[in-house]
């Protein structure tokens, strides 16, 4: 029954079929409806407002280019925050990957108390982030905070974790590998996905730990490594409430001492829903669209390192 | 087929019940109005104890009348939703969560509703009030809104404090203000800042004290980089410069909240603080054994003496409103004498009424009349009256943070402010 549905053939339907595609078709009506009234609608009219100047309050007027231009050209904001939100994907991405990689090769040794390690580690992605950094903005406090204590205790100056220019980004990141989880959980699956008798033929032919983690594991779950990269380089390109929640100052502004925690959705949100230009934000909602879709096809076609096993 | 477990009948019985208990349990709770009651939503920006004052004059408002009831809710920190619900075609019928120095800009937008027939009607000629404030609420030929508060910046000290240093006379000069400020300051031997005399702050009051000023209404131009401006900057990030910013840095990230008993201040660890009348309040609440001075900000040759910068926040009617009559009885009834009284007595908020800022129960205080007579003599400056002050604001900001950091040179940053937002204004204004 189900391959006659896919046939090319015009699919010739019984009465019974015909009622059982109508009723299904209105079961997933909602989320059909939904889906163009609420994603597709917007993504095309904040295409339509990128050329226009619109503050909501008083009708859209036609523009051009203009907003990408003076983007583009004049900008300077835009620019910062276009070069910290890539400091987070270059720099802060890669650290975060390698970190989790690192949690999960080591929460996949058999050791004692094993699962209890497991929880503790994946307990932070399950608190909301807001609260978390609330936390994370006591530990990164100058004067009563933790880490400065501890500075403190080793005989180390005291660090403007949040308030210096050159600390606020490292700070983030520092931070970010807390929020690590669900990325290790997924290299962990993987990890417990190699086959072991791959690992123990290596292991006869006299292979170490490393090498038969840089051989046989690594390669193994390269496709899983290659997705979090793919919906990670993603995320970070909208990375915003950590350093919202951090910088964010009682007159609601926020981005740091000199911008210098200012990434792209940041500014987005400041242009469209504090300045409301509406235009501006959405010429700048379609730049940062195509640098993701870039970025993407970027790593799409340079993915000649993924190893996708094929079991006989 | 399964045997029906559940009738259609049942079930839609259900729903019905279930989707009644939704609805009865999101109706907030406390609400008793009456059906042909104007309801009118109002949106504040005060919050904590400024917030119950006020809610006992709404409370009172919603007793002498019959025909409205007003439910206040705070905006507090999200003032964005303003205009977003504004634009969304749902106002608050109120709301007074628009700073002075956003007024011009929010009307400019179309997002309020004029007060001038209204005001008109009710005998409010600007007679009543400081003749500086009431003119700040028109643009355009329109009065947009009423203030009920208003606040003058002054700078805050401890005399026992400086006692201790010997110093017996408040500063009047800022060489005065520099001496008894780094006096205060106690650095220890690896130069962590554990106490300090002044974080100068805010450059638009400082470069009004030292003789420039943001805007030139004449000639329409942004003045950020005037040259006052410009040694003001110099002046404020001296400070960070002496001190080093990293340990700036590191002790101001310790400040505890500002409204809160661990208000750096309040604690000993600030000698100076920039802060409005308003403080007299807070003060009393949070550190009621603290004595408590306050001086007009000292001057540089060249310089204004008694100088203070103004704002506070604007009663309003957003565009759209059903019932904009009865928003409008709400303000006029705020803005009585007696209950603009009681509402700033309270909170420690000059009254922008003549009539109720000189009672006795105010000037009584010194440090009020003080304030007072700041926002009412002649070095008195609010907000340029222009549609980018925001996103003015954010520049300023950023160029004090940086020239603070030594990322930039006063000169750098204030020309790239006066680059930037004078483009902004000129496309505002096309």
């Amino acid at each position: 029954m189900y391959q006659m549905a896919f046939t090319f053939r015009r699919p010739r339907l019984s009465k019974q079929q015909r009622r059982a595609l109508i009723v299904g078709l209105l079961f997933i009506s909602p989320a059909i409806i939904g889906f163009f009234v609420f994603n597709i609608g917007p993504i095309v009219q904040s295409l339509q407002y990128s050329f226009t100047r619109y503050n909501i309050l008083q009708p859209p007027r036609w523009v051009g280019l203009n907003n990408y231009k003076f983007l583009i050209e004049s900008d300077r904001v835009f620019r910062i925050g276009i070069s910290n939100t890539l400091y987070m994907v270059l720099i802060g991405l890669p650290i975060h990957l390698v970190f989790n990689m690192l949690m999960a090769l080591l929460l996949n040794t058999r050791i004692k108390g094993l699962s209890l390690y497991r929880s503790i580690f994946y307990i932070p992605s399950i608190t909301p982030v807001v609260a978390s950094t609330i936390v994370w903005l006591w530990i990164f406090n100058g004067q009563f905070g933790i880490l400065n204590e501890f500075l403190k205790f080793v005989g180390l100056p005291p660090i403007g974790w949040l308030t210096d220019p050159k600390w606020v980004k490292p700070s983030l990141i520092f931070m970010g590998a807390w929020f690590g989880g669900n990325t290790i959980l997924i290299y962990l699956a993987s990890l417990q996905d190699v086959p072991y008798d791959l690992l123990e033929s290596a292991e006869l032919d006299g292979a170490n730990a490393i090498q038969k983690t840089f051989r046989i594991t690594l390669p193994m779950i390269s496709p899983v490594i290659f997705y979090t990269i793919i919906v990670n380089v993603i995320g970070y390109f909208q990375y915003f409430t950590e350093a919202w929640v951090m910088t964010a100052t009682r007159d609601g502004s926020a981005g740091g001492v000199a911008n210098s925690a200012m990434f792209y959705s940041m500014y987005l949100y400041q242009t469209a829903f504090q300045q409301f230009k509406m235009g501006y934000a959405s010429a700048q909602a379609w730049i940062l669209f195509m640098i993701v879709l870039i970025a993407t096809v970027f790593l799409f076609k340079t993915a000649g390192w993924v190893y996708y096993h094929a079991e006989d | 087929m399964s045997e029906r477990i559940v009738s259609r009948r049942d079930f839609l019985r259900a729903s019905m019940a279930a989707g009644t208990a939704a609805a009865i349990s999101a109706m907030p709770a406390g609400l008793t109005y009456a059906q042909e009651q104007a309801f009118l939503n109002y949106w504040t920006g005060w919050s904590g104890f400024e917030f119950d004052v006020l809610q006992g004059l709404v409370d009172q408002f919603n007793e002498e009348h019959e025909n409205s009831y007003v439910n206040m809710t705070t905006v507090f920190g999200q003032y964005e939703k303003v205009l977003t619900a504004i634009a969304g075609g749902n106002p608050p019928d109120v709301v007074s969560a628009v700073w002075l120095h956003q007024l011009v800009q929010i009307a400019s937008q179309g997002a309020l509703t004029p007060l001038t027939a209204y005001a008109e009607a009710a005998g409010i000629d600007g007679s009543e009030y400081f003749p500086q404030l009431w003119e700040n609420w028109w643009y355009n030929g329109e009065l947009w809104g009423l203030m009920c508060t208003s606040n003058a910046r002054v700078l805050a000290f401890s005399p026992p404090a400086l006692a201790e240093l010997g110093v017996s006379e408040a500063p009047t000069s800022i060489d005065e203000l520099d001496e008894v400020a780094q006096a205060f300051e106690i650095i220890d031997a690896d130069g962590n800042i554990e106490r300090v005399g002044l974080l100068p702050a805010n450059l638009t009051w400082w470069a009004h004290v030292f003789g420039g000023g943001l805007y030139d209404e004449d000639s329409g131009t942004i003045t950020a980089n005037d040259p006052a401006n410009v040694a003001a900057l110099e002046w404020m990030a001296g400070y960070w410069e002496r001190l080093g910013p990293e340990k700036v840095a590191a002790f101001t990230s310790g400040f505890g909240d500002y409204l809160s008993t661990q208000n750096p201040f309040f604690v000993g660890k600030e000698g100076f603080k920039q802060v409005g009348e308003w403080f007299i309040q807070f003060q009393k609440k949070f550190a009621p054994d603290l004595e408590m001075d306050m001086i007009a900000a000292p001057y540089p040759d060249g310089g204004r003496p008694n100088c203070t910068t103004f704002g506070g926040s604007v009663f309003t009617i957003p565009t759209g409103v059903i019932n904009p009559d009865a928003a409008w009885e709400f303000i006029r009834w705020l803005s009585e004498d007696e209950n603009m009284g009681e509402f700033c007595f309270n909170i420690q908020n000059i009254p922008p009424k003549v009539g109720a800022a000189t009672a006795e129960r105010f000037v009584s205080d010194h440090r009020f009349q003080l304030a007072l007579d700041l926002l009412n003599g002649p070095n008195a400056f609010g907000p340029a009256k222009i549609p980018v002050n925001d996103f003015y604001n954010s520049r300023l900001g950023e160029a004090e943070t940086s020239v603070k950091a030594g990322m930039l040179s006063a000169q750098e940053a204030l020309d790239r402010v006066a680059e930037e937002v004078q483009r902004e204004l000129d496309m505002a204004m096309m």
